[in-house]
């Protein structure tokens, strides 16, 4: 049984096979803290709560920590930022180690495969993600799980877009970061990604409309339809103009990369997916910059994806059980005898 | 005006050509008469059988043409090379001497030959012979040095050097970093992975209630993805690929014997079907017997 792992900024996604189904577990990346006290813990116990105690206090994990924190109003801290661990958060290490346990669980043999999916090089910020990868790489493979690194991109593609021959482009919205490869025939030919997510909205729309960070985030979640038709100074107006700016952004830079490569002469179809790419409105609108942005590509069909939100982690379970399913193949080639040999006489 | 220069210098250059082959037929010309000088003074060696006791007229007779062959074989190849003003004037200088010392040697050799005068000739004769002789190496060598010319070219005339922009520049350097940093990562382990930080008194994960989506799903991209990274794979089950086409075909044109019959079907053939029915060994014995018979008639 192989299974597929999105580390994203915002959540950790586990997607694992089940007889006809998938099953995906899915956990808020985010800690909140609170003061220790017997009260609390009981309190916390009977909630059926996440959490981890400390000689100083207690740490309050995934979803729970993002309901806490909106409660209390305050805010939850966050192990990763855009795309990678926080170098700002002590904690981050210990805290994404729980979560993604918490998320993934024991593997079910020695070296279950499991694909866990990065973000690719950022093309607009100074920023490495070379040790993160490797980060996760180890802290998946201290589990017992024979782990690979894919792109988000990538895994965009391989879970939407199979029909194409996996030629296509992928582009994943993520919380921290915008995550976009082009390949062809399964094999990238270009892969980056912007610093710029959802967060960024939300920064952005904090910011303009004087709201708390938190609440614009559970707004953003809850929106109904992205429109121009909106009350003044609503939080809504200012995620439309900030997610039209996030879409125009990723379209300039790839243009701007599609400049640097000699794509094959073939119509790419998109595929759009993400956690930040949930609100309704939001394909449409990006349908339509993207007709208008006039790419050094030519485009097919640009796919609406069912569920964004799971879709890296879909893609991430595909290429495990490719893997996996390659791997049995190799061991029953070496197990086949060559020539039968022949019975000694008696 | 640059034009103007440019007709002079191709005026100069003509001007400077045709004396260079005018010297060159002269110094070929002189040459070939010193060589028939030398011919001329060995013969008469021979033809005056020269010793020591020989007539002073054969004896000079026979000296001028080796002498003066030998200086005009080294003024005709003098001149047959390239020379710079200053080849000209060692030229120069060293015929008035071997000329010198001729006049000298013609005018003194039957009643005068006596020291120091002998040694003045012989003297004027080495240092013109010599002048000569230092002129052609130095002209070889001049010559050998300018027909090796590429061996000695710029870098720049063999291939075009190539000037990186800065952009260039910072893009190797920042994948050169890229690779190094990658190298570094992928020697790197972590040897801490299964440790909590040791302020962690205790995790309570156990009955927290997961968030969990099932979905109906059959991720046949599995398969799709395995063909498209490896084309050369069979399908065994063949659902998707060529095989399952290639089976059905083999099932489809497989012949109708080999196909196992069920037990009614085989009775419906027996006694229901409208088929001639099978002969029995007696019949066909009968049969075989009747065409013998009907061969020996």
């Amino acid at each position: 049984m192989a299974k597929g792992l999105d580390i994203g900024t915002m959540n950790i996604i586990c997607a694992e096979k089940d007889k006809e189904d998938i099953v995906f577990t899915q956990q808020r990346n985010a800690f909140m803290e609170l003061d220790s006290s017997d009260l609390t813990k009981t309190m916390l116990d009977i909630s059926k709560v996440l959490y981890i105690e400390r000689k100083d206090g207690i740490s309050l994990l995934g979803e729970d920590a993002f309901k806490f924190a909106t409660i209390f109003e305050k805010e939850a801290r966050r192990p990763m930022t855009h795309g990678i661990i926080s170098p700002k958060e002590k904690e981050a290490i210990p805290i994404m180690k729980l979560i993604v346990g918490e998320v993934l669980g024991q593997p079910k043999r020695q070296n279950e495969v499991l694909y866990i999916s990065t973000p690719a090089d950022p093309i607009d910020t100074d920023m490495n993600v070379l040790y993160h990868k490797k980060t996760m790489e180890m802290l998946t493979k201290g589990m017992k799980y024979d782990t690979h690194v894919i792109d988000e991109g990538l895994a965009v593609i391989y879970s939407e877009l199979a029909d194409n021959n996996f030629t296509e482009i992928g582009i994943s919205v993520g919380a921290g970061m915008t995550n976009v490869t082009l390949a062809y025939l399964a094999t990238p030919l270009m892969s980056f990604s912007i610093a710029r997510g959802g967060d960024w909205i939300d920064e952005q729309a904090a910011k303009s409309t004087g709201m708390p960070k938190e609440h614009v985030t559970a707004t953003k979640e809850k929106i109904s339809r992205l429109g121009k038709d909106v009350k003044m100074g609503s939080v809504e107006g200012a995620l439309t103009v900030y997610y039209d700016a996030l879409i125009t952004y990723v379209i300039k830079n790839l243009n701007r990369k599609l400049a640097e490569i000699t794509p094959p002469n073939v119509a790419f179809p998109v595929a759009i997916a993400g956690g930040s790419a949930q609100p309704e409105g939001f394909f449409e609108l990006f349908e339509k910059r993207l007709r208008e942005a006039n790419l050094r590509v030519d485009l097919a069909k640009i796919k609406h994806v069912k569920d964004p939100i799971l879709s890296v982690a879909r893609g991430c379970l595909i290429a495990a059980r490719t893997q996996e399913e390659k791997g049995r193949q190799q061991l029953k080639q070496t197990q086949t005898p060559t020539q039968p040999t022949q019975k000694k006489k008696k | 005006m640059h034009d103007d220069d440019f007709v002079d210098e191709e005026s100069g250059k003509n001007k400077l050509f045709s004396r260079g082959a005018s010297i060159y037929y002269l110094g070929s010309m002189i040459f070939i008469v010193g060589i028939a000088l030398i011919i001329l003074g060995s013969a008469l060696i021979l033809f005056f059988r020269l010793s020591y006791t020989s007539d002073l007229q054969e004896i000079l007779l026979t000296i001028i043409p080796i002498a003066l062959g030998t200086i005009l074989i080294l003024l005709g190849i003098n001149l047959m090379m390239k020379q710079s003003r200053k080849g000209y004037a060692i030229l120069s200088l060293s015929v008035i001497a071997v000329a010198a010392s001729m006049i000298l040697f013609i005018r003194i050799y039957e009643n005068n030959w006596y020291y120091p005068q002998a040694y003045y000739v012989f003297g004027l004769y080495v240092s013109g012979f010599l002048l000569l002789l230092g002129n052609t190496f130095a002209g070889s060598i001049l010559y050998i040095i300018k027909t090796n010319k590429p061996v000695y070219s710029p870098i720049e005339d063999k291939e075009p050097v190539h000037l990186y922009t800065d952009d260039e520049i910072q893009r190797d350097i920042e994948e050169a970093t890229r690779k190094s940093a990658e190298a570094a990562v992928a020697e790197l382990q972590f040897n801490d992975v299964q440790e909590l930080p040791s302020d962690i008194i205790g995790v309570h994960i156990s009955e927290t209630p997961k968030n969990v989506t099932r979905v109906k799903d059959k991720i046949t991209e599995v398969r799709s993805l395995g063909q498209t990274l490896s084309p050369g794979m069979t399908e065994k089950w063949g659902s998707v690929g060529i095989d399952k086409a290639s089976d059905a075909l083999a099932k489809a044109l497989e012949p109708q014997k080999t196909q196992k019959k069920g037990f009614f079907q085989r009775i419906k053939e027996k006694y229901f079907s409208n088929k001639p029915k099978k002969e029995t060994k007696k019949e066909t014995k009968v049969k075989s017997k009747e065409k013998k018979t009907e061969k020996k008639r």
